[in-house]
C-alpha cells in the first residue's frame, strides 16, 4: 500500500493497483511479446484464458524498499539487455509518473523467448 | 538514375543515413517524450546505425548476403534505447528479404520494407501508434504502393520518404502525450532522417538539398523540421531546471518572442528549443524561472537566406505551416509581435480605421497557404472580415477577435497540427478567454453612470463602458486594470502606445506584480491608445 498525505486527506494506492501499472507498462515495452505467469493460481487463469494485467508482476517488499520483479518473454532476435534495460526505465517512469512511487530496484527475468513467424 | 543497387550500393545507403542521424539527432534528441523523456532517442538510433557501420567494415565481405548478415547483427548487438530496438528488427526483416538476391531493384526492396514493417510490429505486445512504428509502416504501405508505378529507385525511395514525413506529421493526432507536448514522434522523425539519408546518398544530392525537395511537396505541419522557413535569426537549445508549475507560462512567454517553441521533460528538468530574435530575453526569461545549463546557439540567418535563394519571395510563408494567418493591426511593435508569431500578412487598421474587404481579400490571396485565418482584431471589422470567405476560392475562418491582445491570445493558441475549423474553435476559445481594457483620451467633456469626464482626461474603457478616468494616466491605467480583476487572473499583457510616457512602465509593472500577476510588456507603438491591457 502506498500512502500519500495531502491536505485534503490521504491517497492510498494498493500493491495489486502499482503491479498493474507495472504490467501495463510491460505490454507497451518493445519487445516484451508476453507475460509469464508464476503461480498455480495464474496458471489456472491463463489456461482459462482469462487476462490479468498482474500476471508477470510481483510487487515486494523489504523495508521500505519496493522492488518489482518482472517474468517476461521476448521477441527472439532482440538484443536481450537492451531490452531489459527499456523495461526497468519504462516501468520506473511510469510507476513515478502515474502513481508518484520511487521503486527502488527493478529485476527483469526472462522466461522464455518467442521464435517462429 | 538507378534501377538496382549491389552490395556495395546498399552499404552507400547505410553510409547516407548515419551522416543523416549524425547531423540532426540533437534535433530528435530534442523531440523525445515518449516512452520516457529521456532526450536520447537520436543519440540512440545514430549509436545503433554507427554499430550496423562498424560490423560491416568488420566483416570485409562485400556479397549482399554477408553485407546484410552484418546490417542484422550490427543493429542487433548495438541497438541501444527503444528506437535503437525498434531500428535493429526493421532492418532484421529488410535484411532477410535482401540477403536472398545478389542485387535489388524497387520491387525487392518495397517487398523488404513491408518485411521490415511486419517484423517490428510482432516484437511487441500492444504496438503504440503516433510512433516510429506508425511511421514505418506506413512509409512500407507507400513502398508497395509505389512499387506499381516507379523503377527508377531514386523516384521510388523519394515518394516513400514523402509518406514517411506526413506520416510523421500526424504523430501527434495518434498519441496525446505528443500532442501536449507539441512535438512530433522522435523515433518516427529518426527514421524520416534515415530516408532522407539513403535518398541522398543515392541521388548524390547533398542532404539539405534533397530534405528541401521533399519540404516542398509535403505539407510542412511539424513544430521542428530540419528545413521549415522561418524568420528567427537564432535558434537557442538548452537544459533547463526548474518548478514544474511555471511551465505552461514559460512556453507562452517563449512563443512570444519566438518560433518553434519547444519545452519538453518533466519532475524539474526540461529541455527548451527556441528560434528567436531576440535571444537576450530568451535567457533572462529562462534564468527567472530557474538554471540554464548546456546553452547552444545557432545562427538561422544563412539558412534562411539559402531558402530564401530558392525561390521563396512572396508574403513570408509564417510560422504555422501550412495555415495562413492575416491579421488587422497598427503600430509598428504589434505589426512585428504579430509577425514573429507567424502570422503572414499584417492588414493596417483598427479603431476608426477599419480595413476593407479588398484590402483584406488582397492579403488573404497574397499568402502561399490555401487555407487561412482571419483575425479582425475589432467588431466592426468582422464584418468585412466575412466577407471575403465568399470572393476567395481559399478556405477561410473568421476568428472573431475584438482586440489585439485576443487576437494574440489566438494566435499563440494557434495550433499549425490540428485542421482548419478546429484550429477556429481553439482560436476563439484562447480568445474569449483574455479580458481587454484600453485606455484612451477623452475627445470631449461627457458624463456617464460614474461622473464627469473632461475633455483630455485619460479613461479606462472596458466591457464598452468608461470605468475609470483620471488626469493622470497611471491613476487612470490602476483604475482600469482594478476594473478589469475578478480575482483568479494570472499574466497582464500591458501593450504600450503612442503617448505612453517613457519610465511610466516599470510602476505600472510594479503595481501588477503587487496585485499577484504575471506582467508581460510590448511595445506595441499603436495610435490612439496608449495603453491596452490583456488580462487572463
Amino acid at each position: 500500500m502506498l500512502v500519500h498525505r495531502t491536505e485534503l486527506g490521504e491517497v492510498r494506492i494498493t500493491d495489486e493497483a502499482l503491479a498493474e501499472l507495472a504490467g501495463l507498462a510491460c505490454t507497451r515495452c518493445y519487445g516484451v511479446v508476453g507475460m509469464a505467469g508464476q503461480s498455480l493460481q495464474e496458471g489456472v487463469a491463463e489456461l482459462l484464458g482469462r487476462e490479468s494485467l498482474t500476471r508477470g508482476v510481483k510487487l515486494r517488499r523489504k523495508g521500505d524498499r519496493v522492488v518489482i520483479h518482472l517474468y517476461v518473454i521476448l521477441e527472439a532476435g532482440v538484443n536481450i539487455a537492451e531490452v531489459a534495460n527499456n523495461l526497468v526505465e519504462q516501468v520506473k517512469y511510469v510507476l513515478r509518473r502515474a502513481a508518484g512511487l520511487e521503486v527502488d530496484e527493478v529485476q527483469v527475468h526472462v522466461q522464455g523467448v518467442r521464435t517462429g513467424g | 538514375m538507378t534501377e538496382r543497387i549491389d552490395a556495395k550500393g546498399l552499404v552507400r545507403l547505410i553510409h547516407g543515413s548515419l551522416e543523416a542521424l549524425g547531423r540532426h539527432k540533437e534535433e530528435i534528441n530534442a523531440l523525445n517524450v515518449f516512452p520516457v523523456p529521456d532526450g536520447d532517442t537520436g543519440t540512440n538510433m545514430y549509436l545503433t546505425m554507427q554499430a550496423v557501420v562498424e560490423e560491416i567494415r568488420r566483416s570485409g565481405d562485400s556479397s549482399m548476403a554477408a553485407v546484410c548478415q552484418a546490417v542484422a547483427r550490427g543493429s542487433l548487438m548495438g541497438a541501444r534505447g527503444n528506437s535503437g530496438v525498434v531500428l535493429s528488427q526493421v532492418l532484421r526483416g529488410f535484411t532477410q528479404v535482401l540477403e536472398g538476391h545478389e542485387d535489388a531493384g524497387v520491387p525487392e526492396l518495397a517487398l523488404a520494407l513491408r518485411k521490415g514493417s511486419e517484423v517490428a510490429y510482432r516484437a511487441v505486445m500492444k504496438p503504440v501508434e503516433g510512433t516510429i512504428l506508425t511511421v514505418v509502416r506506413e512509409a512500407s504501405e507507400e513502398g508497395e504502393e509505389a512499387s506499381k508505378h516507379h523503377r527508377e529507385l531514386e523516384d521510388w525511395l523519394a515518394q516513400v520518404a514523402r509518406r514517411a514525413r506526413e506520416s510523421l506529421s500526424r504523430t501527434p493526432e495518434l498519441l496525446p502525450v505528443l500532442r501536449e507536448a507539441g512535438v512530433v514522434d522522435a523515433g518516427g522523425m529518426g527514421f524520416v532522417v534515415i530516408l532522407e539519408g539513403m535518398l541522398s546518398a543515392l541521388s548524390g544530392k547533398d542532404l539539405e538539398a534533397v530534405e528541401e525537395e521533399l519540404a516542398r511537396w509535403d505539407t510542412p505541419t511539424e513544430t521542428v523540421s530540419p528545413s521549415q522557413a522561418e524568420d528567427f535569426r537564432y535558434e537557442i537549445q538548452f537544459l533547463l531546471r526548474c518548478e514544474d508549475e511555471g511551465v505552461e507560462d514559460f512556453r507562452r512567454e517563449l512563443a512570444r518572442i519566438g518560433g518553434s517553441v519547444l519545452v519538453v521533460g518533466g519532475d524539474g528538468l526540461y529541455r527548451v528549443h527556441l528560434h528567436t530574435d531576440r535571444l537576450g530575453e530568451a535567457v533572462e526569461l529562462a534564468s527567472a524561472r530557474g538554471r540554464m545549463s548546456d546553452v547552444e546557439i545557432t545562427d538561422l540567418r544563412e539558412q534562411v537566406e539559402n531558402l530564401k535563394a530558392a525561390g521563396d519571395t512572396s508574403a513570408s510563408p509564417g510560422a504555422m505551416g501550412e495555415i495562413g494567418v492575416v491579421v488587422v493591426a497598427s503600430g509598428q511593435g504589434l505589426r512585428e509581435v504579430f509577425t514573429s508569431l507567424g502570422a503572414g500578412a499584417v492588414v493596417e487598421g483598427g479603431q476608426s480605421m477599419n480595413p476593407s474587404t479588398a484590402e483584406l481579400l488582397e492579403a488573404v490571396e497574397s499568402l502561399p497557404q490555401g487555407r487561412v485565418v482571419i483575425l479582425p482584431n475589432n467588431k466592426n471589422i468582422v464584418p468585412a472580415a466575412e466577407q471575403v470567405k465568399g470572393l476567395t476560392r481559399k478556405e477561410v475562418v473568421v476568428v472573431p477577435t475584438r482586440s489585439v491582445v485576443e487576437g494574440l491570445a489566438a494566435l499563440v493558441a494557434m495550433d499549425g497540427k490540428l485542421g482548419l475549423a478546429e484550429n477556429g474553435e481553439r482560436m476563439a476559445r484562447a480568445a474569449s478567454g483574455v479580458k481587454t481594457g484600453l485606455l484612451t483620451h477623452a475627445v470631449r467633456d461627457s458624463r456617464w453612470s460614474g461622473g464627469e469626464v473632461r475633455k483630455g482626461y485619460y479613461i479606462g474603457l472596458f466591457r464598452e463602458g468608461i470605468v475609470s478616468h483620471h488626469e493622470d494616466l497611471f491613476q487612470a491605467a490602476v483604475g482600469l486594470l482594478e476594473a478589469m480583476m475578478e480575482g483568479d487572473e494570472e499574466l497582464l499583457t500591458v501593450i504600450l502606445g503612442e503617448g505612453f510616457p517613457e519610465g511610466l512602465e516599470g510602476s505600472l509593472r510594479e503595481y501588477a506584480e503587487g496585485r499577484g500577476l504575471e506582467v508581460e510588456v510590448i511595445r506595441g507603438g499603436q495610435p490612439l491608445y496608449p495603453l491596452i491591457l490583456g488580462l487572463e
